[in-house]
């Protein structure tokens, strides 16, 4: 069953299109990474999602209610973190909780020992009586997810919820999704590609507020990136560059020192061994090689660049 | 209603946290317990000058009537000011500070939300309000003796009115301005409309908001509300008036990033 159901979104401020036409169904328990070049209309979309935006046209379905502008109801199914939450400084992290706990009406005996698994989940429970205004980025982003999860949401909505952190508050935010995952369906944008690896099952690419991509993430590496062969020679390979870039079999030549790496056409190339043919044909020594295999990154800009 | 109630703890909490409730304090027993100082003192200082050699000033011994003078003076200068600054970011503030995205995300409706903001503030302003007046009552009647309790309780009554329509105006501007500066400007615009500007136009002084404060010496001296009830009925009808409009714009409001 679809958890989220977006129909035709459009979004124009003035003339301007920052949506058009999106359409997608993300199901039950899947993590979805919502990628997009800045300024391609993933917050203005996510803004939507949680009625903080009202769309110029079409519908948005979270857990089977329709998403309304301005009316609060759907909102009991959903949580939300934004990309640099804002909370109340003169709270203390419990007091917050507990705040937002009674805002979906929750009693005392059923909130008490949820916000306290909350703060061991999110590793706050040391800072719970301290003031959020003397928080740091990391512990406020975790502060965020504690509150977008209190409710038990069916789906969970993350804008850039680790862009703004330094490594270790990325790694602590991303662990905290980790365990979330296994229960709730997660939408979240990021521009940090290797995240998407680590813990999507699917990914939405969107570019100038259209729909370039919504597919499985191994559905979506086969369809469309080619492999990269990376390769050390013995000396300089400057003269092979312009020679490889005349071969049918490659795509692209990157050179950096004695390393090249080629964009390689199709499967095919290496199930007929054409790469060693070449270099054996030709006399060339070779160090080493790998054959990598497609990281979202390489996904990314090679739809990107289609669109474009 | 389920969301009214965490949205009020939440708003009278941070009247407490972020000290407002002090401020409003503070302003409300300065009111009330200079106004009948000030009033006493008064003719004593001007008696102690000296403007020209050998003239003497003919003052007459002060009454609980300059008292109540310095107290209106006072409600509608430093009271109707303070108001203004301490509300004026009540939503705005909301806006700048981006708290508003994480709460308009959970199950509190526009409505409760603003309905919220002017129950507390509502609430804060009439407890000290009442406390004070109480207060410069007994305070004036222990220093000039005698004044009649029903009327200054219809005093205050009216000029109770007074503030929270000043109060729901500056809630409604703080919900559509952007910032707290702009609500500031705007509700303090409006201020002076309504004490300044409307009691000069004959044909709607009588029902202002303002009358109370250009004709209360009628009230102290005789009793008589009637000619009172209407500007109170009409500043009660604004106040309604601002919040339901505070309401309809805010629903509408997208909420920027």
């Amino acid at each position: 069953m679809s958890q989220i159901i977006v129909k035709n979104l459009s979004k124009k401020f003035g003339t301007f299109t920052a949506v058009s036409d999106l359409s997608f169904a993300i199901d039950e328990n899947r993590v979805v990474g919502f990628l997009g070049p800045n300024g391609a209309g993933k917050t203005t979309t996510m803004r939507m999602l949680v009625g903080l935006s009202r769309p110029t046209s079409g519908s948005i379905e979270i857990a089977g209610q329709n998403v309304v502008f301005g009316d609060s109801s759907a909102n009991k199914y959903f949580g939300y973190l934004p990309e640099q939450p804002a909370f109340y400084a003169w709270m203390t992290g419990y007091e917050y909780l507990k705040f937002v706990a009674e805002s979906f009406g929750m009693k005392k005996d059923e909130y008490s020992s949820k916000i306290e698994k909350l703060l061991v989940t999110v590793g706050l429970t040391a800072a719970k009586n301290k003031k959020i205004g003397a928080y740091s980025n990391g512990m406020r982003q975790r502060l965020g997810i504690a509150q977008a999860v209190i409710n038990d949401p069916k789906v969970l909505i993350m804008d850039e919820p680790v862009s703004a952190l330094d490594p270790i508050g990325r790694k602590e935010t991303l662990q905290v999704i980790e365990k979330l995952k296994k229960n709730m369906t997660i939408l979240f944008s990021t521009h940090i590609l290797s995240d998407v690896d680590k813990i999507c099952d699917d990914v939405i690419i969107i570019d100038k507020g259209k729909l370039l991509a919504f597919s499985s993430l191994s559905e979506l590496k086969e369809k469309h990136a080619t492999q990269i062969l990376q390769i050390e020679f013995q000396s300089d390979p400057e003269k092979l560059v312009k020679d490889l870039e005349k071969e049918d079999w490659v795509a692209k030549v990157e050179k950096a020192g004695n390393n090249l790496s080629l964009v390689l056409k199709d499967d095919e190339v290496i199930q007929n061994n054409l790469p060693m043919k070449y270099f054996s044909s030709k006399g060339i020594g070779i160090i080493s090689y790998t054959l990598n295999l497609p990281q979202v990154e390489d996904l990314f800009e090679e739809l990107v660049r289609e669109d474009k | 209603m389920n969301s009214f109630y965490p949205i009020l703890k939440k708003e009278l909490l941070e009247l407490v946290r972020s000290k407002k409730i002090l401020m409003l304090i503070i302003v409300f027993a300065f009111v009330a317990i200079s106004s009948p100082i000030l009033a006493k003192l008064i003719p004593t200082i001007f008696k102690n000058i000296t403007l020209v050699p050998g003239m003497v000033l003919n003052i007459p011994e002060s009454t609980w009537r300059d008292s109540i003078d310095q107290f209106i003076k006072n409600t509608t200068q430093f009271v109707a000011l303070i108001v203004i600054f301490l509300f004026a970011g009540s939503v705005a503030e909301e806006k700048t500070k981006k708290t508003l995205e994480l709460v308009l995300t959970k199950p509190i409706s526009r409505r409760n939300f603003i309905l919220a903001k002017f129950a507390s503030s509502f609430f804060a302003i009439k407890v000290v309000f009442i406390l004070f007046s109480a207060v410069f009552y007994l305070y004036t009647i222990s220093i000039f003796g005698a004044m009649s309790l029903i009327n200054f309780v219809w005093l205050s009554v009216f000029l109770l009115i007074l503030i929270l329509l000043i109060d729901a105006i500056t809630i409604f501007f703080s919900t559509i301005s952007a910032n707290q500066l702009i609500a500031v400007g705007l509700s303090f615009l409006v201020f002076i409309l309504i004490m300044t500007l409307l009691p000069y136009i004959s044909a709607i002084e009588p029902y202002a908001p303002g009358y109370i404060v250009n004709h209360y010496k009628d009230l102290m001296s005789n009793g008589e509300i009637k000619n009172f009830v209407w500007p109170a009925v009409i500043s009660m009808a604004l106040t309604f008036v601002a919040i339901f409009a505070s309401v309809g714009c805010f629903k509408k409001q997208e909420i920027e990033r």
